[in-house]
C-alpha cells in the first residue's frame, strides 16, 4: 500500500508544480537574475543549463558584471531561485530505498526516500555587486538531508584590458570548491551529469579533485584569459572548519579537513571559431587531509592531476557537445596505513568520464539528451574498500564502471525535465556480489526522474 | 578709453579662455563618462578599439558592428545609436540607459572611433 501512495504524492506534486510554473510564469527571461541583469535570454549563455556557451564563459570570466541597466537606475538585487524535485528507482531495491517522500515523512529516514520533494531548493545571489565585482552564490536546502547550507559560491573581481594588442581578461575569485570557478563543463563541479540522485548508492571511491573538497574548503585565486586562446587559474584553499574561510562552508559540517593550504592550478588552451569551440586543458591540486573527520590526527597526502577536453557546436537549431576528463590521484596514507585504515602505504585512483550531448531547439522548447561513460579504477586495498552491505566491496577494489543515458526537455529555457538511467557494469570492484552480501552491480542501476525549475 | 578697450579685450579674452576651459572640462567629463560606460557595457562585444572584435564576439551569431567603419558614421548616427541602444539589435540586447548616458557614449564613440 505504501508504494502507490508514495508514487501518487510524488507525481501529484510534480504535476502541480509544473502546472503552476506553466500558468504563472510566462516571461522566463525576467526571472533568473543573470537574464534580468543582461536583458538576454538564458540561451545567450547556456545551451541547456548549466552547460555554458562561449558567451556564457566570457560573462563568467568578466565577473558576472555585464549589465544593461542604467547606472542611475533603480537597483534590483540579483536574486534567483531553484527547485529540484526527483524520484529514484533502483533496479533491485532490496530495501535500500523507502517509498517515502522526503522531507515530509519521518525525517530520520528521508535520506533513503525515493521521492525527494524538493531534492534541493536554492536561493541565489547571482549577478553584479558593484563596478567590476560580481557573484554566483547559492544557499541550498537539501531535502534528503533536511538541512540548509551555503552551496557553490564564486565571488569575482574582474578587469578587461588590452595586452600585446589582444584582449586580456584577468580577475580574482573567492570560492568554496576547486573547479567551481572553471568555465568549461568538462571539469568536475559543472560536469555531467548535471543532476543525479541524492539517495541512490554511490561508489566507495572518489578522487579529492572530483568534488571531494566541495564546501570543505574556501580559498582565493587569480585567473586570466588572453586572446580567445589561453586560460589560466591558480588558487589557494584552506579548510572551512575554522578561521577566515569558515563562512564559505556555512551550514556544512566539514568531514574532509585539510591541513595548511591546498594549491590548485588550471591551464587550458581554447579557441572559438564560428559555431565551433574547442578546449584542451589540465588541472590539479595537492592536499594534506587529516585522518580524523573532525580535523584531528595526522594527515594523508593526495596529489591529483587531470586533463580535460571539450568540443561544442552551437548552431541555430542544433546543439552538440562532447566533454571528457581523466583524473589521476596518488594517495599517500601517511596516517591511514600505520593506523590500519589503509592496507597499502600508497594507492592510486584513476577516474575517467566522458559524455556526448545533442539538443534540438524546437518551437516548444529544447529537446535532446546525453550519453555518458564513467570509470573509476585503482589499486586493490582491502581496508579502504572493505566488505559491507550496499556500499562495501568484497574484492577490495574500487572499480566502478558504467553508462548514463539521459533524455531532457527544457521548457521556456528555465524548466528542465530529465529522465536518466544509470547502468553499472561494475560497482566497487565486481559485477556480481560486489559487496559480499549478495548484491550485484546491476542492482544499483538507477532510474531517475528530475524536475529542475529556475525562477 | 584705450584703457577701457584693453581691459575689455583682456576680460573678453579671459572669458573666452574660461569658457573654452569650462567647455573642454565639460566635454572631458562627458567623454570620460562615455569611455567608462563603453568599457563597462560595450567593450566585451565591440572591443576596446570599437572594431567589433571584443572578447565575446567570436561566439555571437552576428559579428558586432565595427564603429571604425566609415559606413557606420553615415546618416543620422546619433539617432541610429540611440535607437539601437534602446531597442537592441539581436544578438545585442536593449540597454535601459538614461538619455545623458547615451549622449556620453555617443561623444566617446565619435571622438574615439570616427575617422576624420
Amino acid at each position: 500500500m505504501d508504494r502507490p501512495k508514495g508514487i501518487e504524492i510524488g507525481l501529484l506534486t510534480l504535476f502541480v508544480t509544473g502546472l503552476f510554473l506553466l500558468l504563472t510564469l510566462t516571461d522566463a527571461r525576467a526571472v533568473p537574475s543573470f537574464a534580468r541583469q543582461t536583458g538576454m535570454s538564458c540561451t545567450a549563455c547556456h545551451t541547456v543549463f548549466p552547460e555554458l556557451r562561449y558567451f556564457g564563459r566570457i560573462f563568467k570570466l568578466d565577473g558576472y558584471t555585464l549589465s544593461t541597466e542604467s547606472r542611475s537606475g533603480p537597483w534590483h538585487p540579483p536574486i534567483a531561485a531553484m527547485i529540484q524535485t526527483s524520484c529514484t528507482e533502483l533496479e533491485n531495491n532490496r530495501g535500500v530505498l523507502k517509498n517515502g517522500v522526503a522531507p515530509f515523512d519521518d525525517a530520520d529516514d528521508s535520506a533513503v526516500d525515493k521521492f525527494n520533494i524538493p531534492q534541493q531548493a536554492s536561493i541565489f545571489y547571482a549577478g553584479r555587486i558593484f563596478d567590476h565585482v560580481g557573484a554566483f552564490s547559492q544557499l541550498t536546502y537539501d531535502g534528503p538531508g533536511n538541512d540548509v547550507a551555503l552551496d557553490l559560491t564564486d565571488i569575482r573581481h574582474s578587469r578587461d584590458i588590452t595586452l600585446a594588442g589582444k584582449d586580456f581578461i584577468y580577475g580574482f575569485t573567492v570560492n568554496n570548491s576547486p573547479t567551481v570557478e572553471d568555465v568549461w563543463n568538462s571539469t568536475p563541479t559543472w560536469g555531467f551529469p548535471y543532476g543525479s540522485s541524492s539517495v541512490a548508492p554511490t561508489p566507495a571511491a572518489g578522487a579529492v579533485l572530483d568534488g571531494g573538497l566541495d564546501q570543505q574548503v574556501g580559498g582565493v585565486g587569480a585567473y586570466f584569459y588572453w586572446d580567445n586562446l589561453i586560460y589560466g587559474a591558480f588558487s589557494f584553499y584552506r579548510t572551512t572548519n575554522d578561521g577566515i574561510t569558515r563562512p564559505l562552508g556555512a551550514g556544512t559540517t566539514p568531514d574532509t579537513v585539510t591541513d595548511g593550504t591546498v594549491p590548485y592550478g588550471r591551464l587550458a588552451v581554447q579557441h572559438q571559431w564560428g559555431q565551433h569551440a574547442m578546449e584542451l586543458g589540465a588541472y590539479g591540486l595537492n592536499a594534506d587531509i587529516h585522518s580524523g573527520s573532525d580535523g584531528s590526527g595526522p594527515t594523508n597526502h593526495f596529489r591529483d592531476y587531470a586533463f580535460d577536453v571539450q568540443y561544442q557546436y552551437t548552431g541555430m537549431r542544433h546543439l552538440f557537445s562532447v566533454q571528457g576528463t581523466w583524473i589521476h590521484e596518488k594517495q599517500d596514507w601517511d596516517a591511514g596505513f600505520p593506523a590500519r585504515h589503509a592496507a597499502n602505504p600508497s594507492d592510486t585512483l584513476k577516474t575517467f568520464k566522458a559524455n556526448v550531448n545533442y539538443y534540438y531547439e524546437a518551437q516548444l522548447g529544447i529537446i535532446g539528451g546525453s550519453l555518458g561513460y564513467f570509470s573509476i579504477a585503482g589499486d586493490r586495498d582491502r581496508l579502504l574498500y572493505a566488505p559491507a552491505p550496499v556500499n562495501g566491496s568484497r574484492t577490495g577494489r574500487p572499480e566502478t564502471k558504467g553508462f548514463i543515458l539521459e533524455g531532457d526537455f527544457v521548457l521556456k529555457n528555465n524548466y528542465k525535465f530529465s529522465l536518466q538511467y544509470t547502468f553499472y557494469n561494475k560497482f566497487n570492484g565486481a559485477d556480481e556480489n560486489y559487496d559480499g552480501s549478495g548484491r550485484d552491480a546491476s542492482d544499483n542501476n538507477t532510474l531517475y526522474l528530475l524536475g529542475w525549475f529556475m525562477f | 578709453m584705450r584703457k577701457v578697450r584693453i581691459m575689455t579685450t583682456i576680460l573678453v579674452g579671459m572669458g573666452i579662455v574660461l569658457l573654452s576651459a569650462w567647455t573642454r572640462y565639460a566635454q572631458g567629463d562627458e567623454y570620460s563618462e562615455g569611455k567608462s560606460l563603453f568599457e563597462e557595457k560595450c567593450r566585451i562585444c565591440h572591443g576596446a578599439n570599437g572594431r567589433g572584435d571584443g572578447t565575446a564576439a567570436p561566439g555571437l551569431s552576428h559579428r558586432p558592428t565595427d564603429f571604425t567603419s566609415s559606413k557606420f558614421w553615415q546618416g543620422d548616427v546619433d539617432t541610429k545609436i540611440t535607437k539601437t541602444i534602446r531597442n537592441g539589435h539581436p544578438p545585442m540586447p536593449a540597454f535601459r540607459l538614461q538619455e545623458s548616458e547615451i549622449k556620453a557614449l555617443i561623444v566617446y564613440m565619435r571622438r574615439s572611433f570616427k575617422k576624420m
